[in-house]
């Protein structure tokens, strides 16, 4: 076991394409680390070069104290899960599991040991005399687990390994390759274009976006203090509503931002934390405002009504613990590289919604709040948006706006306790 | 033709005319499509065995018996000399057996060596990547395109100088230098198998060479066994090569053999002759049958995939 470092690698394939970019990372000794982005952000080829499977272009590559860019796979020790799990088909599970063992002429009873052992952790102790095409995806997912696991290698390496199963089976699997990763203890990179994967597996969470990392931090990190527009509305599900708003001074004194016809107050204590603000009074910048920050004003005891939205319901949805409540604001959509991007990972649709709504100058908002909530398809409702735990973030560069004050990981609302 | 008998328990309430004759109908044009079918089929078939039915004849026939009739006769003989066939084996001018061994020498000699050379030239076309690996297969396509005739003659003078001539070596010797049809064959069914197993292995250690034997190799049975079966085939028809290389009758293969005692005993043993051709027919047929299933599967996926 050992601690995986990148120092400003990148990968440039022959047709010119960059991969990765000057990527830097460690990842510490016994620590799952999640890299995360949209398809074709470089994250699996980041993986791969740290497996030996692709070269580096530059940059240097550690593994434990060595430095591996020279190495074959076999000689950097680190076992990978594939996407396909990638077993022998001719093979018993037995054989699969065994094979690096016996190209590393392990003595045989070692060998059995081990591989009963690594059976034995999976729960796939009676399947180990059949091939992999009698499994199911669950079972053929362990075995591929199974070949990593006997290795005792320095690092894990699993580029998507859920993504072929079912949604039941994939949040069953995630737990438990958090317990074998937690019980082994191994160092683990893990590849995922899941949010909601990365958020719950890892203990640190690397995004990504075309070959570039954009923020490391804990999920809590990420989900607080996200250090650009691209990484607040990639973490997070349902994704953060992102306004093109005008932030102008308030009759009182303070700070509000004009939303369309709307208007919400920023609180003194946000100004506070986030001195650098001051410096867009009168500019338009990006407002963003998570689902769950946001509550049905009837609900919200104590709120500040400079913070409430009148708005017209188009459509709710009742998830039983919860309301989901869209409705639309008269204020533009914000359209940077980093939301065309997005949308553009989850297919043609959400692109051709984002580019309408830009046309028309108006964004559809989704509210999570709570199942008391009265709010219904087609009538009016207001919702109470939460002000002190909003985001901004500058149009031009997509950063997000703090403040030297602000250290990344702590937020506004202490009050919350979460 | 069967007819559903109705339950006698449930007597027609509602008579429904019209709908079952048609039902009927259809049933008898079905089945006399299919007895159409299959007796063309078998006309077909007859039509191709028509000329065995007739080396079965001879071969059945007594030494004097005349072979060559006006009107040929085909497989229904009156003549039942079923020792011919053993005649045929033991007869001391054509030692049958020895030739049958030679044969098979050479044959799985070619099998080896063709299943050797051409999958691990197919190897690195179809997994690895290498300076100049398109125009080196463009190449070896490009050979395929070369007459066969074009090679007789000097392919002939280069083994004759290396001294090679009246031996098997140059019957066996090229396969082990592969054969463009195959190595192309075996390499586009390299490409249908998933390149993440060539990865996996790998990270697991397995050297250049032991992903071609432990990983590749077992999964290219199919395709291995349809360049298998070609050779055989190829080699136990093939007249040429050994009749150009072959002087000694110790040394001769079946094809040549036969040949020869064509030639040699002319009118006298046309009998021993036909019944020798037929045996020699058993094993390609044994093979073909034998692997049939995997073969039509190896081909059918070839297709698909390649």
């Amino acid at each position: 076991m050992a601690q995986v470092v990148l120092e400003n690698v990148t990968k440039t394939f022959a047709d010119g394409t960059q991969a990765v970019q000057a990527l830097s990372l460690i990842v510490p000794d016994g620590t799952l680390m999640v890299l995360v982005g949209p398809s074709g952000c470089g994250k699996t080829t980041a993986l791969r070069m740290i497996a030996g499977l692709e070269q580096v272009t530059s940059g240097r590559i550690c593994i434990g104290d060595r430095v591996v860019n020279e190495l074959t796979p076999k000689e950097r020790d680190v076992a990978m899960v594939f996407q396909n799990y990638a077993l022998y088909p001719h093979m018993t599970v037995y054989q699969n599991i065994a094979l690096s063992l016996k190209i590393r002429r392990v003595p045989r009873t070692e060998l059995e040991q081990r591989v009963r052992d690594a059976a034995r952790i999976l729960e796939i102790e009676e399947l180990l005399k059949r091939r992999p095409r009698e499994l199911s995806g669950g079972q053929r997912q362990r075995v591929a687990m199974g070949r990593a696991i006997v290795r005792h290698p320095q690092a894990f390496l699993m580029d998507e390994p859920l993504s072929n199963l079912d949604a039941k089976l994939r949040v069953q699997m995630r737990s438990e390759i958090s317990r074998i990763q937690r019980d082994l203890g191994v160092t683990t990179l893990y590849v995922t274009h899941d949010q909601t994967e990365a958020m719950t597996l890892g203990h640190q969470v690397a995004v990504m976006r075309n070959g570039v990392l954009q923020q490391v931090g804990t999920p809590q990190d990420l989900y607080r203090a996200p250090a650009n527009a691209f990484v607040g509305a990639f973490i997070g599900s349902p994704a953060m509503n992102m306004l093109e708003v005008t932030l102008a001074d308030d009759d009182g004194g303070g700070l509000m931002a004009q939303v369309g016809s709307h208007r919400l107050r920023v609180p003194q204590d946000v100004l506070d934390l986030r001195p650098a603000l001051s410096a867009y009074i009168g500019r338009r910048l990006a407002l963003g405002i998570r689902p769950e920050d946001m509550e049905d004003a009837a609900l919200a005891t104590g709120a500040d009504e400079g913070s409430f939205l009148h708005v017209a319901v188009n459509h709710h949805e009742d998830m039983g613990s919860e309301l989901i409540v869209y409705f639309e604001l008269d204020a533009p959509p914000v359209v940077t590289e980093d939301t065309r991007d997005l949308a553009a990972d989850q297919g043609a649709e959400a692109v051709r919604s984002l580019e309408r709504q830009a046309r028309q100058q108006r964004t559809t908002v989704i509210a999570r709040v709570s199942a008391r909530s009265k709010a219904r398809s087609g009538e009016t409702a207001t919702v109470h948006a939460d002000m002190r735990n909003a985001y901004f973030f500058d149009l031009a560069t997509g950063e997000a706006i703090y403040g030297d004050r602000v250290a990344a990981g702590t937020r506004v609302s202490a009050a919350e306790g979460t | 033709m069967k007819t559903i008998p109705r339950a006698p328990e449930a007597p027609p309430l509602v008579t429904v005319p019209a709908a079952a004759p048609r039902a009927l109908i259809r049933r008898v044009t079905a089945v006399a499509r299919e007895i159409g079918w299959y007796l063309a089929m078998l006309t077909v078939c007859g039509f191709i065995l028509l000329p065995v039915g007739w080396m079965l004849t001879a071969a059945l026939k007594p030494d004097l018996a005349p072979i060559y009739t006006i009107t040929p006769q085909w497989f229904p003989t009156h003549f039942w000399h079923w020792d011919n066939f053993y005649r045929a084996v033991v007869d001391p001018l054509f030692p049958f057996l020895r030739y049958t061994i030679n044969t098979l020498f050479v044959v799985f000699a070619n099998i080896l060596g063709i299943l050797i050379s051409c999958s691990l030239v197919a190897y690195p076309f179809a997994r690895m990547r290498f300076r100049g690996r398109e125009p080196l297969f463009y190449v070896l396509i490009i050979t395929m395109l070369v007459p066969w005739q074009a090679l007789v003659v000097p392919q002939f003078f280069f083994f004759y100088h290396l001294g090679w001539y009246g031996t098997y070596l140059p019957l066996i010797i090229p396969s082990f230098g592969g054969n463009a049809f195959f190595i192309f064959l075996i390499r586009q069914y390299m490409r249908s198998i998933p390149k993440e197993l060539d990865e996996a292995a790998r990270v697991d250690g397995l050297s250049y060479f032991q992903i071609y034997w432990r990983i590749l190799l077992p999964l290219c049975v199919p395709v291995l066994t349809v360049c298998a079966v070609f050779t055989f085939i190829w080699n136990w028809n093939n007249l040429l090569g050994p009749l150009l290389y072959l002087s000694n009758n110790s040394q001769f293969t079946i094809a040549i053999g036969l040949a020869n005692m064509f030639q040699n005993t002319a009118n006298a043993k046309i009998n021993l002759l036909m019944a020798a051709n037929l045996l020699s027919m058993i094993p390609p047929a044994i093979v073909f049958l034998v692997i049939q299933k995997r073969l039509i599967g190896g081909i059918a996926t070839l297709g698909l995939k390649g």
